[in-house]
Formats: structure tokens, sequence, C-alpha cells
């Protein structure tokens, strides 16, 4: 009778999960039969493998149409070997293959495709952020005037800005609906900026002009309206306030609003 | 732990599925209960939670658990089970459930039900680790016995020995899985007719159907249990073999995770074990009629 410890036993089976050097020869296995253990070791393997690939499949769907299933695998096999998860919900996983991609050998040579998962990783944050009412425009309306400008519109909790030097909303968008087109994207079409969030139950992935980016990512960091209106002037100076707060409004992407003096 | 209280309906419930969040709250089928995994649900809001929070109100719930780890020699992480005791807080299921087995090692989730060796230590281990989880949840769990397909030479227990040990020392009761059983005695050569007999049978609070594939791996058949198609003949009859001996209705689940097919096909599955629940019972509550 072997003396293997619970705690070497799971040392020693996780290496033989990710190292397929490893054999089953490692693990004190009943060994009537030994070949037919590395197989039986296999399925555990495989699934494994296996159910993390497709987790990875769910939350980057776009990166998966984009690169097809074979080559998304193998990234995805490499991602797993350097970053096996965390964390057992799944909600949290992979929060840094977006990351991975920037500097995976094979994709390096892609840099937008990092940017372009960042998009599938903030709708699914979006998804799943914490749930809060949007601000109505009657309640925008109760600021007094004097008061607007140092007033603080916090943004809802599901909101993720993105900003990039590819059209990375474009090729977002296009492969996210799964619509059929003959236009091709030029990838030196210039930066594009966007935003997404979940006022109450869908997601919503909105382009954004980069004075309107500026403006929400000034409110985000906690700026007073006119602090990031000015800010958002200087990126864009055709930017006008009014028109993105109305529209912002009608979207839902605010939850609260605190005036300075409160 | 004070006296085991399985509060679940003794009739069929089914998997909850998110494609089928809609037609359930749409058509409020006649179902016994839902299950769900509650890791699908540690996200902060948003659909899950809304559709949950909806089907919650019309019907009783089980959270079936798959990441705790219970057979972790490091024992079980914190921020798991807090966020477990959150949700078994805001959704009061009826019954909470987890696996005998690990997936956690060195902080590393490895997303799979792995084996145990069964022997006095894991016995040890896995009574601690079930004790946190039963004192921080604040009620009793099932466990269940897992699919496996290797075996230990560590082992000194047989599966149906080991789980009557372990009823003993946590006060966990036992979630019994009629498919993994199928599995398991396929896969390592033992009689799953004798298995039941030997099972803690009055600790049994939930019992489990499921479909499984049956593949050729480099030349031996293994049973898979992937939970993507019908349940088996053959796991119907051990089914009905498992309802006799235990002889009394308990709850019965008819699970589904891997190629999700349309609610009327679930729905179909519960309809043939709830036939059979009433078949052997006729309705009465702690008697075997057949």
């Amino acid at each position: 009778m072997q003396t293997t410890s619970l705690h070497e036993l799971q040392a020693q089976f996780s290496e033989c999960l990710f190292d397929i050097e490893k054999n089953s020869s490692l693990l004190p296995l009943k060994t009537q039969n030994p070949d037919n253990n590395e197989q039986r070791l296999n399925i555990y393997r495989n699934n494994v493998f296996y159910s993390l690939t497709s987790a990875l499949a769910d939350l980057y769907p776009v990166i998966k149409r984009l690169t097809g299933t074979d080559f998304f695998n193998g990234t995805a096999k490499s991602y797993l070997l350097e970053h096996p998860p965390k964390n057992a919900a799944m909600v949290y996983f992979a929060e840094n293959f977006p990351d991975f991609l920037l500097n995976f050998k094979n994709t390096l040579d892609n840099p937008w495709l990092s940017d372009v998962a960042r998009v599938d990783l903030a709708w699914h944050q979006s998804y799943h952020a914490a749930d809060s009412a949007p601000l109505t425009p009657d309640q925008l309306a109760k600021i007094p005037a004097d008061k607007l400008a140092q007033s603080k519109l916090a943004l809802h909790p599901s909101v993720k800005l993105i900003q990039s030097a590819y059209p990375i909303f474009q090729i977002w968008d296009v492969n996210h609906s799964e619509r059929e087109t003959e236009d091709k994207i030029d990838l030196g079409s210039g930066e594009e900026s966007l935003c997404s969030f979940r006022p109450v139950n869908d997601v919503i992935v909105r382009q954004l002009d980069t004075g309107s980016f500026t403006f929400l990512q000034q409110l985000q960091n906690g700026q007073p309206l006119s602090e990031a209106m000015l800010l958002a002037s200087e990126e864009n100076p055709e930017f006008e306030m009014d028109v993105c707060l109305a529209r912002c409004l009608t979207d839902g992407i605010f939850q609260n609003i605190t005036g300075e003096t409160q | 732990m004070g006296d085991k209280q399985f509060s679940l309906p003794c009739n069929t419930g089914v998997s909850l599925k998110p494609q089928h969040y809609q037609t359930i709250l749409e058509t409020l089928p006649i179902v016994g209960w839902f299950e769900i995994h509650p890791e699908n649900y540690m996200g902060k809001g948003g659909s899950p939670h809304k559709y949950l929070t909806e089907i919650r109100s019309h019907y009783h719930l089980s959270m079936h658990g798959v990441g705790l780890s219970l057979g972790s020699a490091d024992g079980i992480d914190d921020t798991h089970l807090r966020a477990l005791a959150e949700l078994v807080k805001r959704y009061q299921p009826d019954q909470v459930s987890e696996h005998l087995s690990w997936s956690n090692f060195g902080g590393t989730f490895l997303n799979d039900l792995l084996p145990l060796p069964y022997n006095k230590e894991s016995l040890h281990i896995l009574s601690a680790n079930i004790d946190k989880v039963q004192t921080e949840l604040g009620m009793t769990i099932l466990v269940e016995n897992p699919s496996s397909y290797l075996d230990f030479n560590n082992s000194s227990y047989s599966e149906p020995e080991f789980l009557n040990e372990l009823v003993k020392a946590s006060g966990c009761g036992l979630l019994l899985d009629v498919n993994n059983i199928y599995v398991s005695a396929s896969n390592q050569g033992f009689d799953p007719f004798d298995y039941i007999e030997n099972i803690p049978k009055q600790a049994v609070g939930e019992i489990h159907l499921a479909g499984h594939s049956v593949q050729d791996i480099e030349g031996i058949e293994i049973c898979i249990d992937d939970h993507g198609s019908p349940v088996k003949n053959a796991v119907w009859k051990l089914h009905q073999a498992a309802l006799k001996i235990l002889g009394k209705p308990h709850p019965v689940l008819i699970e589904w995770d891997t190629d999700v097919p349309e609610f009327s096909v679930l729905i179909g599955e519960a309809n043939k074990a709830e036939k059979l629940i009433k078949k052997l019972y006729r309705g009465k509550d702690s008697q075997v009629a057949a």
C-alpha cells in the first residue's frame, strides 16, 4: 500500500492534467491495466480543457468568429496552460485574455485583436454588472441651473469605456451580430471609441466620438460636468454637451446625480 | 448538525437553463422544482438574477454547486463559500448540494469534478470541509456520488462504504446520482444494484437522472457523463430498482447541461420520471406499493 497523502495526490493529478509529459504512472492508481489508465486520465484532461475552452469561447464569441475554431482552440490551450482559472465562478474567468492576446506569439502581429477582445469582455462585464435604476431627464432637470456646472454625474455601474487605435466598433459590431456583409473593414481607418452598458436587461454597445468618450471618461473619474465638458471640447472642438447629455439620458448611461452641496 | 431536513418536494424537477427562462415565465409549466448551479449566479446583477428572482417566486429551488471542491486537501476556498452563502441567503433554496470530488488545488480551479481516493485521510478532510460549509450555510447539504474513470490503489473503502462513513462523520445527506452509478459501474466493473443496496439509504435527499454517451477511447468503450442527451434505458431500469430499494419517494431531477434541447424535451423526461414515482408509490408518502 502506498502512502501518498491527499495533498500530494492532488498536486500530482494537477501536474498530470496540465503537463502531457507527465503520465498516469505518477499517480497511485490501480494498475491491472496501466495503458488503460493513461486513456482514462485523458478523459479528465479532455474534460478540463474542453469545458474551459467552451467557457472561453462563450466569453469571447467575436474572437472565436474572427480567428476560426481551430486557431481559437489552439490559442485557448496556450492561454489556459499559462493562466489556469483562479475563481470557481466562471463570471470572473479569463479577464486577462485580451492582455494575453497582445503578447501571444501567434497573435502578436494583429494587435487590434486584443482590443476587440476587450469589447467582448466589456459586453460580458456589462451583462453581469450590478443593477441600478438609470437617471431620468426629470431628475436631471431638478438640478438648479447655477449648480449644474459643478454637478457630478455617476455613470451606471455597467458602463465600460474602450478606446482603440483601430476600428474596433466596426469589427466587433459586424461580427457580434453575425451580419453577412461584403464590405471590407480597413484596419487603417483610424481610431474608434465605444461604450458598453446595460441600463436594464439588454447590453448595448455604442460607438462614441472622441469628445463624448473623453466626457464620459472624465465623469467616470469623478470630474464635475464643467471640467468634463472642457476636456471633451479640447479633444473634439465640435463636441456639444447638450446633445451628448440628451443621448446619454435616453440611453440610460447615468445612474445618479450628486451636486457639490451633497 | 441537527436532524436532516430535506425540503424539496418529492416530485420531479429539471435543470434551469438560461435558454428556457422566457418559456418558463410565459407558460409557468407544471414542474416540481428547478435546480441551478449557483456558480452561474455569482455576478452582481443583470438578467441571471432578474429571471431567477421571478422563477423562484413561482417554484421550489435547489442549488447544486460545482465549485466548492469538498475534497480539497487544502480546505474550502473562503471567497467561494461566502459567495455561495450570499446566494443562499438571497434565494432561500429548499436544498443545497455539492459533489464528492475536488476541483481546486493551489488556488487553481480545474472546472471538473476530479476523483478522490477513499481512505481515512480523505474521510477526515471531507468531513472537516463539509462541516465548515454546513456551519457557514446553517443547513445540512447533500453530497453527490461522482462518475469516475479511475480507481486509486490507496483506497481502503468501497464508494458505498465511504458514503456511509461520511454521512456518519459529517451529518451530510446524500444526493444519489443514478446515472453516475451506472457510468462508474460500467467503467470500473462493479455491480450497480449491489452499490445501491449498500448506500446509507436513510440519508438520501435527492436523486439525479441524466444522459451519458458511450465513446470508444483508443479501443476501450467508456461511458462519459456528459448530461447532453435523454436518460438511457439502462439508467431508467437502475432508477426503478433504486426507487424500490429506497422504499419511499424522493425528489428526482432531470439534469441536462450540454446540447440543451427545447424545454418540452426536459418536461417529457420529467413526466416519465413522475409517472414512475406515481406507479411505484401510488401517491402514498412512505410506502412502496409495487
